[in-house]
This record gives C-alpha cells, structure tokens and sequence, in this order.
C-alpha cells in the first residue's frame, strides 16, 4: 500500500534526517540470547519526481555479552519518519532481570554519538516486547528480577567461602545453605556470616554456638529465619535481614573464630534476587 | 571446573542456569594471613597493629576463658588483607571500554582476561570431584 508522504499522519511525529540514527543498547546476564530491534519506517519523498516512498520494515539483530555491559548497535534508517518500532528476544530466554533494552534516536552512527530522544526502556523476555509509539518505561531496578540459584567457589581448606555481587548486578540475598567440616585439630569454632562492601563490613550474624573438631554441620541462612544454634542433627540457622539488597562488589562471607588450616567449607548453594545495576 | 591458583577454590564458570560465574578470591582466612606474615608476603597496616596490640593488652588484663577466644584472636581474624596476587573475574568497566568494540565483542587480539579486574595467578581446569 502506498501513502503519499505528506499526507501520513503517524501516531507518532518521529521524523528524522538523514543523520539521525536509531540505536538499541542492551545489558544483559543471560546466555543464548539475541534480540532484535523491528519497526516500520516511511522514507521521505525528497524530490518531486521521485516515486511515492513506500512504509518499510527494519530488523537490526544484536547478540548481546553476557556480562550485564553494554552492547549496542546503530543503524541509520535514512530520512522519513518512524513509524512505529519494538525490540524482540529472538533467540534464548531471559527473564525479567536478565535482559535490559534501550531505545534512543541519536545523531551519528559510529564515535561519539550525540543523544537526541529517548524512546523507552524496559527488561525484555520472550513473551515481554518493549517498543512505540508508547512504550512503557521500566527502570533497571523496577520489577521482581531474576531468581538466580548460584552454585558458590568451594574455598580451599583453611580458607573462608566468599561470594561477590558480580559487576553489573544487584543482588537480594534470599537463603543459602554451606557444609563446614572441621578437622581433627581441637578448637571450638564460631562460623559467622558477614555481609560487606568488598572491605568494610556491613553486617555480621551468626551463631551464638561452637563447632568443635571433627564435626560436618549445615549452615542454613534466609531472611527472617530463628537464629538456632548446632543441634543433634548438626543443623544450625543463621537469620539474615529482610530485603537485604547487595551492589556489585559486595560480598557475603564467612568469619570462623578459631578456624584451622584444614577445615573446610563446602556445599555452597545461595538464592539471590537479582537486577541489572545499568551503571 | 576450574581451579584458581591464586587461592585454591574451585568453581564452575557456568551455572546450571547458563550464567557466568566470576570468581573473586576470599580475602585470608586467620590462619592463611598469619602464614603470610610469617612468610613476609604481607604486612598489617599500623591501624591493624594497632587494634592487635591494644587486644593482647586487653587479654593480659582479663585473660580470656577458657574455650573462648580471645580478644587478640577475635580482632585478627576480623582483619580485611586480601592475598596478594588476588583474582577478581569480575569485568573492570575501564578495561572493557577499551577492549570492547560498541556491540560488546571482544576486539581483536583481546581476551577475557584483558578484561577482568585481576587475573592473578590465572586458572587451571580440574575434573569434578
């Protein structure tokens, strides 16, 4: 079908010049995915003679990192007006929290590239589209994120289990659960859970009770849970706080009183909530 | 899975999930700090000395019960040294801008190690236990 140019009233006035460019930024975690960003585009009709412009499509595809970073492309649509546009996971799976899209006209293609207008913003999935005229703005941190299961580093023996908030992300530490196994060396061991900043210490919960030698006791931790101490069954809790939220580089770790140079943790399993910092 | 030779952990770099996993070394744990004391691979900074000094003090004054812990070992193990030669996977933002091209892929020549925060003593692939 064709339009006369002049005529088309859009839903939404985006004309753009020869220079101006559409770009997509994506900051992603998950494996697997691309994404593409779609719409319809109604070229001018720059000289009397030339034919009626026709409404086009465009499909630009972009193969994130996955390493929360930025990956953007930008593609020059020519002069005309934007019709309408989306951004579309084509393959992979990403669920909220994992995939963040931003849509923007810029003036330029490669280099310093000049922001014009903002377009939208919003985490995508595979049933969940951002796009235009009327977008709806998700902020990194809005929604419920991406319930993460994270197997942690088995420390080497004598060493404390540390875990960090990956660059890029921000976590809510729900539960998690380690094995401290004690050596034959007697000491009466205290296991704490510290939550820091990479270097001053936020937070410091654990047990009241000792761990003494030659005893492997599971540690469980989660929001809200009763402090108990080891009992029989060689269980102990730890409470953490509620909503207790993490940014890139903090850590949550172990502080065992009296720990010697064989004793060993292991069995490291942790539940997060997490989001794209965008930073 | 891989071994990191820095300090010895163990880890898997991808998750059952499919996400990466950026392994940052633990700073020493009490008994690996005072080996690197006594090896002279690290030294306490003068607050540190100082906070160890005034709790020996303090255990001199009241000596610590017994099967607790005393005061001087409680401040040492809460003492923050990372190891030197420490490795952090995590991705250095200024690093990456340099070695990313504007689509996120590595330039060519760059490798992920151009990119991370501290490579350390590096890695090697273990069997799973």
């Amino acid at each position: 079908m064709n339009f006369p140019s002049l005529a088309v009233q859009a839903a939404t006035p985006l004309y753009l010049t020869g220079e101006d460019a559409i770009r997509l930024t994506l900051f992603n975690s998950a494996t697997g995915v691309t994404a593409a960003l779609r719409g319809r585009f109604l070229p001018a009709k720059t000289a009397p003679d030339e034919q009626d412009p026709v409404i086009g499509i465009f499909s630009h595809e972009l193969v994130p990192t996955t390493t929360r970073a930025a990956s953007a492309r930008t593609e020059a649509l020519g002069e005309g007006w934007l019709l309408d546009w989306s951004v579309v996971v084509t393959a992979g799976t990403p669920t909220v929290g994992q995939c963040y899209a931003m849509v923007e006209i810029v003036r330029g293609t490669k280099g310093a590239l000049f922001p014009v207008s903002w377009l939208g913003n919003s985490y995508i999935t595979a049933n969940k589209r951002l796009g235009g005229p009327d977008p709806g703005f998700m902020d990194f941190l809005d929604g419920g994120g991406a319930m993460r299961s994270i197997t942690g580093a088995v420390p080497g023996a004598g060493a404390e289990l540390s875990e960090a908030v990956p660059t890029g992300a921000r976590w809510e530490l729900l539960c998690g659960k380690f094995t401290f196994t004690t050596a034959v060396a007697v000491a009466n061991r205290t296991v704490k859970l510290i939550i820091d900043d990479g270097a001053n210490t936020l937070q410091q919960l654990g047990s009241q009770v000792v761990q003494p030698a030659s005893i492997g006791a599971v540690y469980s931790f989660g929001q809200g849970l009763p402090m108990q101490g080891i009992g029989a069954d060689s269980q102990s809790i730890i409470s953490l706080p509620n909503n207790i939220r993490m940014a890139a580089g903090h850590r949550w770790r172990t502080l065992t009183g009296l720990i010697q140079a064989a004793d060993q943790y292991s069995a490291i399993f942790y539940l997060v909530r997490e989001w794209i910092e965008g930073a | 899975m891989r071994k990191c030779l820095s300090c010895g952990a163990t880890y898997e770099p991808v998750l059952a999930d499919g996400m990466l996993y950026f392994h940052t070394c633990p700073p020493f744990s009490a008994p690996e700090l005072r080996k690197a004391l006594d090896a002279g691979t690290v030294r306490l900074t003068a607050a540190q000395q100082a906070a160890l000094d005034a709790a020996i003090l303090r255990d001199q004054d009241k000596l610590p019960a017994p099967g607790t812990q005393s005061q001087a070992d409680q401040v040492f193990a809460s003492f923050v040294v990372v190891r030197p030669g420490h490795r952090d996977e995590n991705v250095d933002r200024d690093k990456a801008r340099v070695a990313r091209d504007d689509d996120g892929t590595l330039k060519r020549g760059k490798t992920d190690d151009d990119v991370m925060k501290a490579p350390g003593a590096g890695i090697v692939e273990v069997v799973r236990p």
